[in-house]
């Protein structure tokens, strides 16, 4: 019996395509999950830290369901606030000893959603855990040394800074190189 | 003492009964599927150009060398219950898998088999973002959560080749389609879970000083690798950055309250459309402004979806089936 059978009209009941107390018993069962779904999907942007221990707890609680359904989101857009962006700049060097240079995203990459795939990628090392950071340098380093056809690769993690309005009004631009702060991630392999 | 225990069971079997028939005419009453059928073509239009893009550099993410190594990605995602198909294509079946998924997709837009081939498209998103989490955004989100409620609702019965051979073949009638409970559950389901969406998106912007002292606007239009359109001009006119900051966070916070009042619905929607194409215009995320608005879209009335649907069919066709039109049809947002 669907829930549609569940919600009969009185006319369908009488012409026995949905039985009574058949009837209810769908409904509970659907209630009840709805009751786990709504729980669920209030539990998991409530369990994004600072988070307190009973939350997290209720929300490992019910993981596996997150999980499957893909519903484990904190929907923090632009939140605590709008922060400098993450890039990644990269030397490649291929074995005739020429070097190719480039950064992630770059701005001349077409659809904008593709661009925005990239500069995910990099957005998100920003917040790699400690013990897979590693990892994921070197799963990026590994891609552009195959693209590139390049033996070694040097990886930079750039941090662009934000301007302030004050700046703008005195005349600088959003990228100016001195907003770029550069940290060396190692040279792969 | 023996009178206010009554008066208490009393108090709590009313409450309970109250709470129960607000639940059932909430979740159950029957609503015309003709606006889940809209939101499952915007939907199913979003999926495909995103899967399309995703064609665009197939190998780079779903390839063997790609940017995101397997052990990666199982490191990335260990225990958290994730799937993908993706794990079981073998290097020489990549392209294949892909326009499998897109083929999918295509079926799913077009509401052919959709009982079937929603739930595929579920799959097929799932494990897309899956595959490639360091890559994906908003837009994925949201993308999944339609989907799946596409997926449990009736999104195939309107608007869809499914209808379209059912009437051809004499199986359903032609006009408007009888109002049902399940595709009021799944327009319910969208609807809570977007305001969800906003309600966290707005407090979880409290912890933030910028959004307290006025500046957040400023430093998303700021952000250079975002830029789409040059708001730069704006430096010089902190006030209105201020005003735009605050009225973001208060309409965020606001939405799951606003939403549910009728008179107050068009203008919380509005703003809605005012905030989102701001987003795409001005920080280039298209395709997330859009797909948040197809969300947006659930709380339209059924009624008149319902209305502008039937108008779509050929006229012919309506006169012919004129008696066959079901006259009530409940509004499912009330």
């Amino acid at each position: 019996m669907s829930v549609d059978d569940a919600c009969a009209t009185d006319a369908r009941l009488e012409t026995g395509e949905a039985s009574g107390p058949k009837r209810r018993w769908v409904r509970r069962a659907v209630s009840l999950w709805l009751l786990l779904h709504l729980f669920a999907i209030v539990i998991a942007p409530a369990s994004v830290a600072p988070a307190s221990e009973v939350v997290q707890g209720a929300c490992r609680l019910i993981q596996p369901y997150l999980g499957a359904l893909y519903l484990d989101h904190g929907y923090h857009f632009f939140a605590p606030e709008p922060a400098e962006s993450t890039l990644l700049a990269y030397e490649a060097e291929r074995p005739d000893g020429t070097v190719v240079r480039g950064r992630i995203p770059d701005r001349s990459t077409h659809p904008r959603l593709l661009y925005h795939r990239y500069f995910m990628l990099t957005e998100h090392t920003s917040d790699a855990p400690e013990e897979v950071a590693e990892l994921w340098y070197a799963s990026y380093a590994e891609h552009i040394a195959r693209d590139q056809g390049a033996a070694r690769v040097r990886l930079i993690e750039q941090t662009h800074n934000l301007s302030t309005m004050e700046r703008v009004r005195d005349g600088g631009r959003l990228d100016d190189p001195e907003g770029y702060e550069d940290e060396e991630l190692g040279v792969f392999p | 003492m023996r009178r206010i225990a009554d008066y208490l069971v009393a108090y709590v079997k009313d409450s309970a009964q109250a709470v129960s028939s607000s639940w059932d005419a909430f979740w159950f009453t029957p609503a015309d599927p003709s606006l889940l059928g809209v939101l499952r073509v915007l939907t199913g239009l979003m999926l495909l150009y995103t899967h399309a893009v995703w064609g665009l550099v197939l190998p780079e993410f779903f390839g063997e060398s790609g940017w995101l190594s397997e052990p990666l990605v199982r490191s990335l995602t260990d225990g958290q219950y994730n799937y993908s198909f993706w794990w079981l294509v073998p290097a020489s079946g990549m392209w294949a898998a892909y326009w499998a998924s897109m083929a999918i997709l295509a079926l799913f837009t077009l509401g052919l088999w959709t009982r079937v081939t929603s739930i595929l498209a579920f799959l097929v998103t799932v494990s897309y973002i899956y595959r490639v989490p360091p890559a994906t955004f908003g837009l994925d989100q949201i993308n999944a959560m339609l989907t799946l409620y596409l997926a449990i609702g009736p999104s195939g019965k309107v608007l869809s080749l499914d209808r379209w051979l059912a009437v051809r073949s004499g199986r359903t009638p032609a006009g408007r389609p009888r109002p049902l409970a399940s595709a009021n559950l799944a327009l319910r389901l969208i609807n809570v879970h977007m305001c969800v969406v906003y309600f966290f998106a707005g407090i979880s912007k409290l912890q933030g000083e910028a959004w307290w002292n006025g500046d957040a606007m400023w430093r998303a239009f700021a952000n250079y690798e975002y830029q789409s359109a040059d708001m730069t001009w704006l430096a010089w006119h902190p006030r209105i950055i201020e005003l735009m900051t605050h009225t973001s966070v208060l309409w965020e916070i606001s939405f799951a309250a606003l939403v549910w009042r009728p008179r107050l619905r068009p203008i919380v929607l509005a703003f809605a459309v005012a905030l989102h194409v701001g987003i795409g215009a001005c920080l280039g995320m298209w395709t997330f402004g859009l797909i948040m608005l197809v969300g947006c879209a659930s709380f339209l009335p059924t009624e008149a979806i319902g209305r502008l649907v039937e108008a779509l069919v050929p006229a012919r066709q309506r006169a012919r089936t004129a008696s066959e039109v079901v006259p009530a049809i409940a509004s499912p947002v009330a």
